[in-house]
């Protein structure tokens, strides 16, 4: 009787037991119905139906369990009912991810259009202004009855009398000769930025590629041609100008050739505004192999000036007024003579070139035709 | 009649404990099958480089293995069935997980071409509206009066 009630008791006390059980669900159910009743539960849906389906398969089966009492089969389901729903929100995430990229890649397509639109646009104001350029230099350094010359002529030019040709081919080559100098002081002066380790040499291809051009076209007297690729060469040197000042609208590199010019003068030297910076007019020389008592004092101050002074460039140009080889062998040992005194003077030999420009003025300040020699302090950006 | 019924009786207790045994073999064979398959399956993932963005849940499904070969050394093949259960869900969530970080870091990556693009766009603008300036105050003729122009006067 004794042992009857005992086996009663224990029997009781274990449903007791199992009762209190049942009641309690397991953490990894309640996860999954948090999970199920979320904000992006219809979104998981509609993205990863299959593992969705299974996530509320294995929640049924987890609460069925639990129902029956079974809290540890109810944490089984509950607990792959779970993975299920981590693998549809991980698909929603990619998903989402997904969209992203595409809509990132319509805007970039957008960009790049826009892109190309203004820098097509660009090209053509660069030529269109280039033009103007050296339209205004030639102004400036040919006669207007020679560049009138030059054209009219052109049109005609099969049956010219002998001396209308000598004239035709005399303005010709004076065009040619400016615009040849101009674009070559631009090549000078990107090639003193190489040198100044700004840029790589081979970005000097093109400039150099349309000067070859030129110089072809010089010598098949096909004026129009010539002006054509020195306007190329022009075009590029600008672009290459404004891509070392790292600022493609020049305003800085402007801003620099200002201040540049405003700080010589505050140092008492008279200096003219240039397209890549100021130049300085050096006197003419007193005799063979020797400067001036002013340009030696000018040489002098320069170079103690720009010595104090990592940003900066010096290219000495030279001009000769005879069409001789004793003429241009002077002019270029003048420019020689000019340098040394610089380098001499305290200047970096890799600071110095110097560029000899035939009877050409390509330099504002050689306007004048008593300039025959001149010093074209250019501004470099500081190295970041 | 009786030794009949009873031998029925042994008969059948020893068809369901013959059952219970091998099914009990089954599924120690099942189980250890599945945590080998899943640890190889692991070994791979681990040796892809991005492996480090699931670090949390290889070590979820590594511990699952070891306890599991440990339950089933100790010869506790239910709860071993149970872990060896959830490894492809696991394993299926990892490659998930890393399959949805490929596509984000794509779109990083092209969030980061399009931001530069948009810089250049920036600058070529700022240029192009520089030149529209300087041209206004350009007078945009031929270098050298030619052809038409040369009759103007």
């Amino acid at each position: 009787m004794r042992t009857d009630l005992a086996c009663a008791f224990v029997t009781v006390a274990l449903m007791i037991h199992g009762a209190c059980a049942e009641i309690q669900p397991p953490a990894s159910l309640a996860q999954l119905e948090a999970v199920v009743e979320s904000d992006d539960a219809q979104q998981a849906k509609s993205v990863a139906e299959e593992s969705w389906a299974e996530s509320l398969r294995y929640l049924r089966l987890a609460r069925e369990a639990l129902g029956r009492g079974n809290s540890e089969e109810a944490d089984r389901f509950a607990t792959l009912g779970m993975l299920n729903s981590k693998l549809a929100m991980t698909m929603l995430r990619e998903a989402a991810a997904r969209r992203n990229v595409e809509e990132i890649g319509e805007r970039r397509r957008t960009v790049e259009l826009e892109w190309e639109r203004v820098s097509a646009q660009i090209v053509k104001l660069e030529e269109e202004l280039e033009r103007a350029r050296m339209r205004a230099h030639l102004e400036g350094v040919v006669d207007e009855s020679r560049r009138r010359a030059a054209a009219q002529e052109e049109l005609r030019e099969g049956d010219l009398e002998k001396g209308k040709r000598e004239a035709l081919d005399d303005a010709r080559a004076q065009i040619g000769r400016e615009m040849m100098a101009r674009a070559r002081l631009g090549y000078r002066v990107i090639s003193s930025l190489v040198d100044a380790g700004k840029m790589t040499e081979e970005r000097l291809m093109p400039i150099l590629g349309a000067l070859e051009i030129a110089g072809e076209r010089s010598v098949k007297g096909d004026l129009a041609g010539q002006q054509e690729y020195a306007e190329r060469s022009g075009v590029e040197t600008r672009r290459l100008w404004a891509e070392v000042w790292g600022d493609p609208s020049e305003e800085e590199a402007s801003r620099a050739i200002d201040a540049l010019g405003k700080a010589l003068e505050t140092a008492g030297f008279k200096v003219g505004r240039e397209e890549f910076g100021v130049s300085i007019k050096v006197e003419s020389r007193q005799g063979r192999g020797k400067l001036s008592g002013g340009a030696k004092k000018m040489v002098s101050d320069l170079a103690k000036w720009c010595g104090t002074r990592e940003n900066v460039r010096l290219l000495v140009i030279a001009r000769w007024g005879k069409a001789s080889d004793t003429a241009k062998k002077r002019s270029q040992a003048r420019a020689s003579l000019i340098s040394e005194a610089l380098v001499k003077a305290g200047m970096g030999k890799d600071v110095v070139t110097s560029f000899g420009c035939g009877f050409a003025r390509p330099a504002r300040l050689m306007d004048d035709k008593r300039v025959s020699a001149a010093v074209l302090v250019i501004p470099i950006p500081e190295t970041k | 009649m009786k030794k009949a019924i009873s031998a029925i009786v042994i008969a059948i207790c020893v068809t369901a404990l013959w059952a219970s045994v091998a099914r009990g073999g089954d599924l120690l064979k099942e189980s250890a099958a599945a945590l080998r398959r899943a640890s190889a399956q692991l070994e791979k993932i681990e040796q892809r480089e991005d492996a480090h963005v699931v670090a949390g849940e290889i070590n979820v499904a590594k511990a699952w293995i070891e306890k599991g070969f440990a339950l089933l050394r100790e010869g506790r093949r239910r709860p071993a069935a149970i872990l060896a259960e959830r490894l492809p869900a696991q394993i299926n969530l990892i490659r998930a997980i890393l399959s949805a970080w490929a596509v984000q870091e794509e779109a990083a990556r092209v969030q980061e071409d399009l931001d530069e693009l948009e810089r250049k766009l920036k600058l070529v603008q700022s240029r192009y509206d520089r030149l529209l300036l300087l041209r206004k105050g350009a007078n945009l003729t031929l270098a050298y009066p030619r052809g038409e122009d040369a009759h103007e006067d």
